[in-house]
């Protein structure tokens, strides 16, 4: 009897905690990691991306100061960590809501490419880079399928050879020691 | 002796004070474009340097300062 | 390195740097000649603006392509935000580009509405407000405007009933907003608007927030707090409230008050600074005086409330008597809020050393003892010195845009008229008239009536056609029940500008399109006083037309075209030189209009073209007079001195009770702008908080057996709505108390709410009446 028993409170234990586990997981289910473009994730070129996840708790800086890898996507890593109050910018627009209206609004949106002006030199920065002075979040990052990667991590000042099209990227000197 | 140059975005109202002040403090050479100033700056060390342009992009008035050429040579006596 | 190539190193420098400057910058003759900031696409057009939302007044750039707005930035150039933007400002491209916004004037006939041709639409605007007046008098029309107003359009409405109706029956939803922080400045230091501005917040130490959530509504300005804790590690924040909000999670000490016992914390503060000696002798001699006002003052809750103060000096030692009996254990059990925490918040008042900023919103604001409180907290800083100093302010936010530029200082209220003069003061009665060239007998000097008192004569039949413009009664007046049937009576006319269709245009004669934002010059003046201007920089859509014309059209065809003889072009600017005649002189001087199209807004007093950031005090400010090195210049009674009021605890106008348990709070979120009509069509807005909801205590939902999204019913002695509660959500209202923000049109909670008011500032209760939660059967 006892052993039967253990084995019935074994085995309930076993389906609870993997019923925990799917219950668990299936929070994530609203997520949608990594399968957005840039484009997508914001409005238009200049606003700040929502947030394509279920917010959970709003601990942000647990996965998005270091980038954690969650289900095989790399939290992108803010570009920003001075900027504190996440919430202010980043809403959660959960794309299953239906609208109230209807809104024609077309945003625009940064050319993703604008080639090198010598042939054999350092390729211009397309975007703007106001509040996205820290290169290496999108562009050393394998897992940032559409995002062109560095050849060179290694060199760290990136503007002294990248320029923006329009002006030289606002990095300060010391964000090159 | 290392040497850059600075586009420097300012409060129009303020271009004249603040074209002088880079002038006279910072050994600097400025011109204006419009409410941008060209500064080119030459200093002592890398050290000097990064001190002038944190010094300059937080001037009361300049909005931004950009770093658009530097360059870095050992000085040859001729 | 030889001195030529020096040289040619040099000049690489600066053709680099010269090369990186922005190539095209306009290429319409209307925008500013001000450059733009380097880094935008080049492809579009810029223009500066203000934002449309709140009191802060953020700087954005406007990107314009092919006639339609597709971006906006932050502007890096203006000091209020210095490129940052909240969520809102983000959406500012999208507000515009709603499916449904209105395009033509709309005529209401048999209960439908028809399109009309402007023509017909003013002349029949124009003909019931000449046929009300020749009927019932000028005391039977009524204007209801807005604190999104432009100057302009207040300054026009302002001028056409005051000047040529006269009728003083001019409101705005500001009454709503800020009316308290008006009398609160006014009652104690003789003129409206803060003495600091936005520069405290870099210099303060410790920031006291009284009952307003900062980090959700003016998100920019808490930025700049949290930044100034980054760097500066011994700055602090204390967040006083009756609910936990987002902002609470980055306070370093929280007092969670019941409701209304602000008024009690504030005198176990002001009663401790005393005890202790820590106030400022010299200050509290040389530039306060003492006063003691009416009590049990009531609630507003009588149509036609009336209220007069009267006032008596009293002295040093007859206000110390006075704030004694709030000691530390007293207050406790007023407020609920442990004696020890009041007295920790006392010392950081107290001590000489820290810089305090004193900040506050609609908590304090909206409260049926609204004056009293602002009152209270201005105590706090005079006694203690810690006023008109960089760092050390009470600083009123504001909740509206030009709740200040328009409301406030061109005076589009009941009792006012620009520069802080009243109607009931001849010798401004005849500035005004010398000014807009009427006679001085059109300027009636008995105020008019003030916006819950407008909305109760409407609802009597004692006015009779009433005009509202870029705001949403139906849906923001408390007590909303009465309202909304009263304006649907017989014999009532009511006119609606707006943009979208909403619940007030569902029970308006006529609607009419309004033009939005950057789809007209404008300016608006912010918290800090700072003027803003921009230029139209995209066409209205359809046959939408700004405010301002609309009401000089309707003057017009009224025969008051003398009043607004401006050029059809340029009648903004002409506009605007005119009311700023009103200005000079004053304290509240405004500069040149085209000192605010170069500059990133100004802060009056403008004086030689300079602002002023801090006022009141030698240092900053030239209206101080000589010799002197503080002066509240404009409180001629008290010979320069402002004034520190006895004031005491009074309850709340409804309790709850046994019947009704909980206490109702009202209030925003960060995703939506008020009453929802322009963020609801924002889809990525509405998305993130697609309805309304109520927050309510997980014990007091334990105790009910009510679960979480479980749809209840809120019921108040006057109505109730259907809600779903909300146990995790942002904010936590204490145990006892119930939160529901008011931007749903399908979920108006002011069904429920009550509309007793300040008897000072005649400034509704948002945050306070008793309710009943009932569970749904299925």
């Amino acid at each position: 009897m006892k052993k039967i028993n253990n084995y019935l409170l074994l085995s309930l234990v076993y389906l609870t905690s993997v019923c925990i586990l799917f219950i668990g997981c299936d929070k994530q289910k609203n997520a949608d990691y990594g399968k957005y473009t840039r484009q997508e994730m914001r409005y238009y070129a200049y606003a700040p991306p929502n947030i394509p996840h279920e917010v959970i708790n709003r601990r942000c800086i647990d996965c998005h100061l270091e980038g954690l890898v969650v289900q095989g996507f790399r939290a992108p890593v803010t570009p920003h960590p001075t900027l504190v109050n996440c919430e202010q910018c980043h809403v959660r627009a959960d794309q299953t809501v239906a609208l109230f209206k209807e809104n024609h609004f077309v945003g625009e949106h940064e050319e993703t490419s604008l080639g090198k002006p010598q042939p054999a030199g350092p390729p211009l920065i397309p975007h703007r880079i106001f509040m996205r002075e820290n290169c290496v979040v999108c562009h050393n990052d394998s897992m940032r399928k559409n995002i062109v990667q560095t050849t060179h991590p290694e060199r760290s000042n990136c503007v002294q050879c990248h320029v923006a099209q329009q002006n030289v990227a606002e990095a300060s000197l010391a964000r090159a020691e | 002796m290392p040497i850059s140059g600075i586009t420097v975005t300012v409060d129009p109202a303020r271009i004249e004070e603040i074209s002088k002040h880079l002038s006279s403090e910072f050994n600097a050479e400025v011109s204006a474009v419009k409410n941008n100033l060209i500064v080119v700056l030459e200093t002592e060390d890398n050290k000097q340097m990064k001190e002038h342009f944190e010094a300059i992009a937080h001037l009361p008035g300049v909005a931004t300062a950009t770093l658009a050429y530097y360059s870095e040579e050992t000085l040859e006596i001729s | 390195m030889s001195v030529s190539r020096r040289d040619f190193i040099k000049r690489c420098a600066a053709t680099a740097a010269y090369a990186s400057l922005p190539l095209s910058l306009l290429n319409n003759k209307e925008l500013s000649a001000f450059p733009v900031e380097g880094s935008l696409d080049p492809t579009l057009t810029w223009g500066k603006a203000p934002c449309r939302f709140c009191g802060t007044g953020c700087g954005v750039m406007v990107g314009v392509k092919d006639g339609k707005i597709v971006s906006v930035a932050g502007d890096q150039l203006n000091p209020v935000n210095k490129g940052l933007l909240c969520i809102k400002g983000y959406s500012l491209p999208s507000i515009l580009y709603g499916e449904d916004r209105l395009t033509k004037p709309l005529i209401r006939n048999n209960g439908k509405l028809k399109t009309a041709s402007w023509n017909d639409a003013l002349d029949l605007v124009a003909g019931k407000f000449k046929e009300s007046i020749a009927a019932h008098g000028p005391k039977s029309v009524a204007m209801y405007g807005s604190g999104q107003w432009t100057i302009t359009d207040g300054y026009a409405a302002l001028k056409w009933f005051k000047g040529g109706i006269g009728s003083n029956n001019v409101e705005a939803n500001a009454r709503l907003c800020m009316a308290s922080a008006v009398t609160g400045f006014i009652t104690t230091f003789g003129a409206d608007e803060p003495m600091g501005c936005y520069d405290d917040f870099e210099k303060g130490d410790t920031f006291v927030l009284w009952g307003n959530n900062m980090a959700e509504m003016h998100p920019v300005l808490f930025s700049r707090i949290l930044e100034r804790k980054r760097t500066a590690s011994w700055a602090r924040i204390v967040d006083i409230g009756t609910r936990q909000t987002p902002t609470t999670e980055w306070a370093d000490l929280h007092l969670s008050m019941e409701p209304q016992s602000d008024l009690a914390i504030a005198n176990a503060i002001a009663r401790h600074i005393i005890n202790t000696d820590s106030y400022d002798k010299n200050f509290v001699n040389n530039h306060t005086v003492f006063k003691r006002g009416k009590e049990n003052i009531g609630y507003g809750l009588e149509d036609k409330f009336k209220f007069k103060e009267s006032a008596q000096s009293i002295s040093f030692d007859e206000y110390k008597k006075y704030v004694q009996k709030y000691t530390f254990e007293y207050v406790e059990e007023i407020s609920g809020v442990p004696a020890a925490k009041i007295k920790q918040l006392a010392e950081i008042y107290a001590d000489k050393f820290t810089k305090v900023v004193s900040l506050w919103c609609m908590g304090m604001n909206q409260h049926t003892r609204g004056t009293w409180i602002n009152n209270l907290v201005y105590n706090l800083h005079l006694l203690t010195g810690k006023i008109c100093e960089p760092g050390n302010n009470p600083l009123s936010l504001t909740g509206q845009p030009s709740a200040c530029g328009t409301v406030r200082e061109v005076g589009t209220l009941a009792h006012r008229l620009p520069a802080d003069m009243v109607v009931m003061n001849e010798k401004h009665r005849k500035k005004a008239a010398e000014i807009w060239k009427v006679p001085v007998s059109n300027i009636d000097p008995k105020p008019g009536l003030n916006t819950v008192e407008m909305f109760r004569a409407f609802d009597r039949g004692d006015v009779r056609v009433m005009w509202t413009q870029t705001t949403n009664p139906m849906v923001s007046m408390p007590n909303l029940n009465r309202y909304t049937a009263g304006a649907q009576k017989d014999g009532r006319f009511l006119v609606v500008s707006e943009v979208y269709p909403t619940p007030t245009t569902d029970v308006a004669d006529v609607i009419l399109p309004a033009a939005m934002w950057v789809e007209r010059t404008g300016m608006f003046g912010n918290t800090e006083r700072r003027t803003q201007q921009w230029f139209k920089l995209v066409d209205p859509p359809g046959e939408a037309k700004p405010d301002v014309w609309q009401t000089m059209e309707v003057a017009k065809r009224m025969g008051y075209g003398d009043l607004f003889p401006y050029s059809e072009d340029n009648y903004e600017k002409e506009l605007f030189d005119e009311y700023r005649l009103f200005t000079l002189g004053t304290g509240h001087d405004l500069g040149a209009y085209e000192q605010y199209v170069e500059a990133r807004g100004l802060r009056w007093p403008v004086v030689d073209g300079r602002e002023t950031p801090y006022r009141y005090t030698a240092k900053y400010d030239s209206y101080v007079s000589k010799g002197k090195d503080i002066e509240f210049y404009s409180n001629h009674k008290t010979g320069g001195k402002a004034v520190i009021w006895a004031r005491p605890y009074e309850p709340a106008a409804e309790s709850p009770d046994k019947e009704y348990p909980f206490w109702l709070c009202t209030g925003r979120v960060l995703e939506h702008w008020h009453t929802g009509s322009m963020t609801r069509r924002v889809p990525q807005l509405h998305r993130a908080v697609p309805a309304a909801y109520m927050e309510m205590n997980p014990t007091d939902a334990e105790k009910m057996g009510v679960q979480n999204g479980e749809t209840v019913l809120v019921k108040s002695r006057r109505g109730s709505q259907k809600l779903r509660v909300v146990l995790n959500g942002k904010g936590k209202p204490r145990p006892g108390s119930v939160f529901t923000p008011f931007f749903d049109e399908s979920k108006l909670i002011n069904q429920v709410t009550l509309d007793s008011y300040c008897p000072i500032s005649k400034q509704p209760d948002y945050k306070k009446c008793a309710v009943r939660i009932e569970k749904i059967s299925v």
